[in-house]
């Protein structure tokens, strides 16, 4: 590790001692304190190593209880490299290894390394994975494929360096060929692969990205609150302050009052996602996904292609009608106290994404054209809406005698809303691939492998089942929402779900590759959905 | 995991298949407890309206809200258990495990065999007086919920040993 301690956690814990050594003895203890947490903080750096061995990364730490966490490196998920603002004045960074399936103990964080130790430390665990699966697949009798690739000759390398030809479908898109993976040798040492962009932002983008996006809902909190606190001032200058022209000027004043405010407002929105994403960077290195991003605190993830579990592209009506959308990529490896904007593309051109979209999902072609929902699904969205609505506005005609009844009002706006819900819905299933999509203002389409789908679910509420409706939910590991096809004609459901169980491979059809790693596949469950053999085609 | 490589499939006929008759019991003895609790409640209610002074006054004599609590809260207890039970299904498909259920919300679960981590056999007190098991059947995902009440405890630990027979070569996490 490196010696620099982090100060901030340090002042963290240096606080409660500090504030029961001071109420309890004054400033003699307050000192004894804070040498004591010192000296244990030290101790504990000096007890607390890492090496990496034999494809295995062991920590070892503990000043009391001895801890050792170990961390094969198949397993590793995700990898990030977290440069704070302080860390980068230090040049150190913290390296998080992210393993399974999420939860507390799925994270293993070094704190701090020196910044060159953390890319180097980075490098040899991403190497270490590559070698064990190659090792597997070498043994494997070659049939086997690491990753999901269609066609698996050079996958010895453990890389994939085979084109990926989404192009099948006629779209010119290539993956990145390392050029020692034209020679075929399934005994080639493990290549460094070129870096091949996916995706630049810039500061133009970033900031239509804030302009359109959370980040002004996000704004438009701090701002009043700011105006608050500065109300709240005990001296106010311009409380003194008398202008006779005041009273004259007051209406242009008001008017640049509020201009101002606007103006500070969209700023702020976008300084904010240019703040976080300044810099934006995706490539893909061999089969990892790498993103460095950020301003002040800098960023950088990396996330092997195989262990995508979904790409969820969303689209605000707004950001529809300037053809931009978002993507978000679940990882099974993004823990439950992690921030989900991990691995998260900010702003896309809508025409851009069936590209990112084949780049950073093996074997997804273009977006298909989605499967409607039947007529009664229209129906129920309708209810569903307007129901409630109208529950709250006889509520409130009855209770404000007069005025009450304007809630009614509500009641056509409900109703849109239901149709745009309706408009929203829509399913496919090609390729090994299940899309859905749903939403009124906010639309949200989620791409699954079929073959990640832990297991699936056809559930049908009563008046649904009235309706003649079901909906399909697919489980997939790691935190995130599921991905759900809404009110489709059960029939259709109960078709859709057996044809992506049959997609989850494993049992009859990869006999020998089957479950090396049943979380989220490094290696045999991957195998299934080569778009060939892959099922039936939507 | 166990390693159960290449252990034939034990010989189960597929087929959609009932839970243990004992599980409705089951299901009513604890439903029956949560009624005379609130039965219970309601009497403790009643018995609070007629000592303390001031209280609301009682509409009818004495113990007719409990009588009439306990009326409709037994019906409940004998019905809703049957709806529940009549519901359930499960059947062990060629390559998935298959869970039907629910009374209002209808639900079909189906879980790959090869994406089970792990099986947990439980058993509440409940259960084990009357020689039931619950079978939980753990994927990768925190969201799939695919509990299996309701089986003999003589026969949970062979279904567990046949869906892990059928998970394949796994050695996983």
């Amino acid at each position: 590790m490196s010696p620099v301690l982090d100060v901030s956690a340090l002042g963290r814990q240096l606080l409660a001692p500090a504030a029961v050594a001071f109420s309890a003895g004054g400033l003699r203890l307050l000192a004894l304190g804070v040498v004591v947490v010192l000296v244990v903080r030290v101790l504990a750096w000096r007890r607390r190593t890492y090496v990496l061995e034999r494809g295995v990364l062991r920590v070892d730490g503990g000043l009391l209880v001895r801890s050792q966490q170990l961390v094969p490196c198949e397993r590793i998920q995700q990898v990030n490299l977290v440069q704070k603002l302080r860390h980068r004045m230090l040049s150190v960074a913290i390296l998080e290894v992210q393993t399974a399936v999420g939860g507390p103990g799925s994270e293993l964080r070094l704190e701090v390394l020196a910044f060159a130790e953390a890319e180097r430390l980075r490098t040899a665990l991403l190497a270490a994975k590559a070698r064990v699966v190659q090792r597997r697949s070498a043994a494997g009798a070659g049939g086997r494929e690491e990753d999901d690739v269609a066609t698996g000759a050079d996958e010895g390398d453990g890389h994939v360096g085979q084109d990926l030809d989404v192009a099948s479908a006629g779209e010119g898109v290539r993956r990145p060929r390392g050029p020692e993976s034209t020679n075929e040798s399934p005994q080639a040492p493990p290549w460094v692969p070129a870096a091949w962009p996916v995706l630049e932002l810039g500061y133009r983008q970033l900031a239509v990205a804030g302009l359109t996006g959370k980040e002004l809902l996000v704004v438009l909190a701090i701002v009043p609150a700011t105006a608050q606190l500065a109300s709240e001032l005990p001296w106010q200058p311009w409380d003194d302050v008398h202008l006779p022209a005041l009273d004259v000027l007051g209406p242009t004043l008001l008017g640049a009052l509020a201009l101002g405010f606007v103006a500070v407002w969209l700023a702020g929105a976008a300084a904010v996602s240019i703040f976080a994403n300044a810099g934006y960077r995706l490539n893909l290195v061999g089969d990892e996904l790498h993103l460095s991003r950020g301003l002040l605190d800098h960023h950088e993830t990396t996330l092997p292609l195989s262990r995508v579990q979904a790409v969820r592209v969303s689209a605000s009506l707004h950001r529809r009608v300037l053809g931009l959308v978002s993507l978000r990529l679940q990882s099974a490896g993004t823990g439950a106290n992690t921030e989900d904007t991990r691995l998260a593309v900010p702003i896309l051109a809508a025409a851009d994404l069936d590209r990112v979209l084949a780049l950073v999902l093996t074997g997804a072609g273009h977006f298909p054209e989605l499967h409607r929902p039947p007529p009664a699904a229209l129906r129920r969205a309708l209810v569903r809406h307007v129901v409630p609505v109208v529950a709250v506005a006889l509520g409130a005609s009855v209770v404000v005698r007069p005025w009450g009844a304007l809630a009614f009002l509500a009641v056509p706006l409900a109703a849109g809303m239901g149709i745009a819900a309706y408009r929203g819905l829509g399913h496919a299933l090609v390729d090994g691939f299940l899309v859905a999509r749903s939403g009124s203002w906010n639309r949200q389409t989620v791409v699954v492998p079929v073959a990640r789908s832990q297991s699936a679910r056809v559930q049908a509420g009563w008046w649904q089942r009235r309706a003649g409706l079901a909906s399909l939910l697919v489980d997939l590991a790691g935190p995130g929402p599921r991905p759900v096809v809404r009110d489709e004609a059960s029939g259709v459901a109960e078709d859709l779900m057996a044809r992506v169980m049959a997609g989850v491979g494993g049992a009859g059809s990869v006999s020998g590759a089957a479950g090396d790693d049943a979380v989220s596949g490094a290696a045999g469950d991957d195998a299934s959905p080569a778009p060939g053999p892959a099922p039936p085609a939507g | 995991m166990t390693e159960v490589a290449a252990a034939a499939p034990v010989a189960v006929a597929d087929g959609l298949r009932p839970l243990h008759p004992n599980q409705l019991r089951v299901w009513r003895l604890g439903w029956a407890l949560a009624a005379l609790a609130l039965s219970a409640l309601v009497l403790a209610a009643e018995l609070a309206a007629a000592a303390v002074a001031g209280a609301p006054q009682l509409p009818g004599p004495m113990g007719t809200a409990t009588v009439a609590v306990a009326v409709v809260a037994g019906a409940l207890v004998w019905w809703l258990p049957r709806l529940g039970y009549d519901a359930w299904r499960y059947q062990l498909g060629p390559s998935t495990l298959e869970l039907r259920r629910g009374v209002v919300i209808r639900s079909h679960t189906a879980i790959p065999y090869f994406r089970v981590q792990h099986i947990d056999i439980t058993r509440s007190p409940l259960e084990r007086a009357l020689g039931l098991s619950q079978l939980v059947v753990r994927t990768a995902a925190a969201t799939t919920d695919a509990r299996l009440p309701g089986i003999a405890a003589a026969d949970a630990e062979r279904l567990r040993d046949v869906i892990l027979a059928r998970t394949g070569r796994g050695d996983a996490v």
